[in-house]
């Protein structure tokens, strides 16, 4: 088989070690053999996330183990850092980054397997999880004790826990309750040289920790380039008894924008602020043939929840906020119209795809995060790129914190426009950054957006170099992601 | 710069779903867009029931639509071991339908195999199966024939279930006690069912006549469970329905379809079509039963959309095998799960036996076909609604598969047999001392799995117990009444 065309690619560590039939060997007694997967079947299945880039360039990994406890992650590490070879940690493969891919080749460790929810502290308003447990499983166990797990990521089915924290992900109800690193207490990390350390305190299981240097927060968001999460401590919250959802159309894309304003300026806090523009309901409204929108250039969607009372009067305060400048506001508490209401929005992500034929949604340019007071700049400036490329982009997001996820409808059979989707994309991120926002708000950078970093961050990115360098100086962990590698330039 | 994919010196510059150079045509380009729809989400690892068994990525639908993509290069030469990744899946539907990007793994994954069996062949012993076995409808039935003569040397009866017999050694390929159905007089064959209107297994009935129908048994119920076909046969003409079943019918195709052996599969398509279509043309009123929802899926699902449309270029696909595209969709539109289509017919008005007659307590098993391809969710629960009243208790996870998926069992059997597992726990979770289903290949699975476990439940087919509720014959026992003994 001619593999090169997909092996990852070994200039990006000059100085890195070969999977070997011997290391193989050495794979298989630290893991059971059926758990190393090295045909090159299994490993082609390795090489892709859900980004654009992977799904047009996939790489393989020349190993894939699947490890079951700390012991072998630990033991595994040891022996790729005894011989240079790259580690990539990933869970369910979701990212949309190309974050979870080995561009380096090298040893992919699937943490999946390590799915195991290890216990709910309940009384202290923490669980203790494994790295592959998948975020909904989590809310389901904590579902029957009142408790949930807040972050919501749209991948909520699929995705693990440790890629959350890994990516520091977050979802709809970021705008009240931020993103996952806020419900990180602690971790268990093996790092770079095989040793294992626990932050936030090894033995504790305190809310509250400024022991030492923040060493949680670190590893949250550090996209598997400064060890592999093995264990999670994480904070859980009571669950709202209810909840109700506000829907408003408006006639301009601005009017929306304003209205989100006046809505923290009138001391509301919604749990949910999200927004689709026509392009959205469009789609929403084609997938779902029943499905009635109301017309208009963008759809506000607002979510409330606490005690009964309270989100009544929430929700009819949010209703009143909006009515100023809405053409259509409608507002429900009962859980089945909260459903009807609330449809367009959950289905948005999946109908997408279908407004054009022969088309495919792709994962790229997906996630700029702008200020609020400029989402509808963003939002005309994304379609303003769509009509100069000649694709559709369909965006909606999270305008309550000024996260968009737009999704460019490509026709991957046709060279030139696979190109153009390029520009397009570039001319998206670049949109974000002048509008002073950042090319990512909860996926993340991988590689699809290391190039944007230096802009970014200026010699703040000299920083975080230098923090790879003191905790993984062969730079084994998850190479050519983030532009951590010295010499590496945009 | 140094990022992945987009350096320009070739090393991972080529986009796969742009290779067509020497492959053009209607077909492929269908194919390629097909597979470009998968967007790499990772939804269908949420559900797919193989990923569970095995957990690698190879076995769910992403990674399979993924080194099917990277098969489009023409210098990659695939081989049988690709051929053997891409049929571990049980076909069960559920990546299709759970789809954000609307991708139809369903044809993408046959096509994938039929593209790919071109290139590779079909390992020998499965090929003497889907090809020897299923492809010639008279070796089958000479098969069971012989089965059944052999069956009591190395077979005993399952006192729990006397209708399945165990097999006394542990078979080398499955690893375990395997339970058959009791091969009887296999493959009888009436052209219209005897009784007739008025004489439902020798009850007088006052139901009008109201029509015919046309059944088609399917190999299983034709070979296995005959009681099926009995009952199915009582059952309509209970409601007042003649039964007709066709001279010349042989396998649905669906073993063959699934191996990506889209040859074998139209031409047992056509066979099928042509001996069914002149009963539906003469009478437009006239249904077509199933007892077995993938035979019914494949006539009224995968007929049209893949054997004879998307797989070959509808039209003039099946001109070569004398029917057209009008005969297809017409038997197609026809197909009605026997189960469904009598409970509509309203089989709660003729029952003899009184509402919550079945003194037993019941769960029920979706079949993944008639579920989720067929869309049949409320007629079964409200069946055993009706006939056990609160006996009937809802299993867990309605969406699961018992891990059948005909020579998936075979093949794969120890991924089938930790699903069968599973589902017959969640089934057992009930207390049921009845699992009833509507699918003859989930019933032999079931009293597979209820074996092993050493659970007194049985396996029965809803036909069954609607059949024995029309005629009065639920006390009974044995093969007459499907549902025997008081709670």
């Amino acid at each position: 088989m001619n593999s090169s065309e997909v092996a990852g690619n070994p200039n990006l560590l000059p100085s890195r070690g070969r999977v070997t039939p011997a290391v193989v060997e050495s794979l298989r007694r630290l893991a059971a053999p059926e758990r190393v997967l090295v045909r090159q079947q299994e490993l082609l299945a390795y090489s892709y996330d859900a980004s654009f880039l992977t799904r047009l360039h996939p790489s393989a990994p020349e190993a894939v183990v699947q490890p079951v406890s700390t012991a072998e992650v630990a033991a595994l590490v040891s022996l790729a850092a005894e011989h240079g070879i790259p580690v990539v940690a990933r869970g369910a493969g979701t990212s949309q980054t190309g974050g979870a891919v080995p561009v380096a080749g090298g040893i992919v460790l699937d943490l999946a397997r390590m799915d195991n929810i290890l216990e709910l502290d309940l009384d202290n308003l923490q669980v203790s999880v494994e790295p592959g447990v998948i975020h909904a499983h989590l809310n389901a166990a904590l579902a029957p004790h009142g408790f949930y797990f807040p972050p919501d990521p749209g991948s909520s089915e699929m995705c693990t826990l440790a890629g959350m924290v890994a990516n520091n992900a977050s979802g709809m109800r970021a705008v009240k309750y931020g993103a996952t690193g806020e419900y990180v207490l602690g971790l268990e990390v093996v790092l770079a040289d095989g040793t294992v350390i626990v932050t936030g305190g090894a033995n504790s299981r305190s809310l509250k920790c400024v022991s030492g240097y923040d060493l949680t927060r670190l590893f949250v968001g550090s996209e598997g380039t400064l060890g592999v999460i093995t264990r999670l401590r994480l904070k859980v919250l009571p669950l709202p008894e209810r909840r109700g959802v506000v829907m408003a159309a408006f006639d301009e894309l601005t009017l929306a924008g304003e209205t989100v304003v006046d809505i923290f300026r009138a001391r509301l806090r919604p749990a949910a602020a999200e927004i689709m523009d026509r392009s959205a309901c469009r789609a929403a409204m084609l997938h779902v043939p029943g499905l009635s929108l109301p017309d208009g250039e963008a759809v506000l969607f607002f979510q409330v929840d606490g005690a009964p009372p309270a989100v009544t009067y929430e929700a009819e305060r949010i209703a009143e906020v909006c009515r100023q400048r809405a053409t259509h506001v409608e507002w429900a508490e009962d859980p089945q119209r909260v459903a009807a209401l609330w449809q367009a929005r959950s289905v948005v992500g999946a109908a997408t795809g279908r407004i054009r034929d022969g088309a495919t949604r792709v994962c790229a340019g997906e996630d700029i995060c702008v200020p609020i007071v400029r989402v509808p700049e963003a939002l005309a400036g994304v379609q303003a790129i769509a009509r100069r490329h000649g694709f559709p982009i369909v965006t909606y997001g999270h305008i309550g914190d000024g996260n968009l996820h737009s999704a460019p409808l490509i026709d991957m059979r046709d060279p030139e426009e696979v190109e153009r989707a390029h520009r397009a994309i570039d001319e998206i991120h670049r949109l974000a950054l002048r509008l002073s926002g950042t090319t990512t708000g909860e996926h993340g950078v991988g590689v699809v957006r290391q190039e944007y970093l230096p802009e970014e961050h200026g010699p703040a990115l000299l920083v975080m170099r230098r923090i790879k360098q003191a905790l993984d100086p062969a730079g084994i962990l998850n190479p050519g992601k983030m532009l951590l590698q010295a010499g590496e330039e945009a | 710069m140094t990022v992945a994919g987009r350096t320009s010196d070739g090393a991972a510059g080529r986009n796969v779903f742009a290779e067509r150079t020497r492959r053009a045509g209607e077909d492929f380009e269908r194919y390629l867009a097909e597979l470009q729809k998968c967007m790499r989400c990772g939804q269908c690892r949420t559900n797919c029931p193989v990923f569970r068994a095995y957990g690698t990525e190879t076995d769910v639908a992403r990674g399979k639509l993924a080194l099917l993509a990277h098969y489009l290069r023409e210098e990659e030469r695939p081989d049988r071991e690709l051929y053997g990744r891409l049929t571990r899946c049980v076909n069960c539907g559920r990546c299709r339908l759970e789809c954000p990007s609307g991708t139809d793994t369903g044809y993408a994954l046959l096509e994938g195999r039929r593209r790919l069996l071109e290139r590779v062949g079909m390992p020998p012993v499965k090929s003497m199966a889907v090809r020897g076995l299923f492809g010639h409808y008279g070796r089958l039935r000479a098969g069971a024939r012989l089965l059944a003569l052999i069956q009591p040397l190395a077979f005993r009866p399952r006192p729990a279930d006397p209708r399945h017999v165990r097999s006394i050694w542990r078979l080398p390929v499955l690893g375990q006690k395997v339970l058959l159905p009791r091969m009887r007089a296999a493959g009888r064959r009436r052209t219209v069912s005897g009784a007739g209107p008025g004489r439902a297994g020798g009850h007088a009935v006052s139901t009008p006549h109201r029509g015919r129908a046309v059944l088609y048994p399917g190999c299983l119920a034709d070979l296995g469970y005959p009681e099926l076909i009995d009952s199915t046969v009582r059952m309509a003409e209970a409601l007042g329905y003649e039964v007709v079943i066709p001279d010349g019918l042989v396998c649905c195709g669906a073993p063959a379809a699934y191996a990506g052996d889209n040859e074998t599969a139209r031409r047992l398509a056509a066979a099928n079509i042509k001996a069914i279509l002149p009963h539906l043309a003469a009478d437009p009123a006239a249904k077509l039963l199933f007892v077995c929802p993938s035979c019914a899926t494949a006539f009224g699902h995968d007929y049209p959309e893949y054997i004879f449309g998307k797989m070959t270029g509808a039209d003039s696909a099946a001109a070569d095998l004398g029917i057209d595209r009008g005969a297809v969709e017409l038997v197609a539109g026809r197909v009605q799960d026997a189960t469904a289509w009598a409970w509509r017919e309203g089989a709660a008005e003729h029952m003899r036996a009184a509402p919550g007659a079945v003194q037993l307590t019941v769960t029920y098993h979706d079949p993944c076909h008639l579920r989720r391809l067929l869309g049949v969710i409320a007629e079964p629960r409200e069946v055993l609604r009706h006939l056990a009243g609160a006996g009937f208790r809802q299993a867990p996870d309605a969406d699961a598969c018992c891990g059948f998926g005909g020579t998936f069992a075979m093949e794969h059997a120890q991924a089938s047999a930790s699903m069968l597992e599973a589902r017959c726990r969640q089934l057992q979770s009930t207390g049921a001392e009845v699992i009833a289903t509507a699918c003859p290949g989930c019933m032999a699975w079931l009293a597979n799995g209820l074996d092993r476990l050493g659970a007194d439940a049985r396996p029965v087919h809803l036909i069954e117990m609607m059949a024995d509720a029309l005629t009065e014959r639920s006390t009974s026992g044995g093969n007459g009444g499907a549902v025997g003994g008081p709670r």
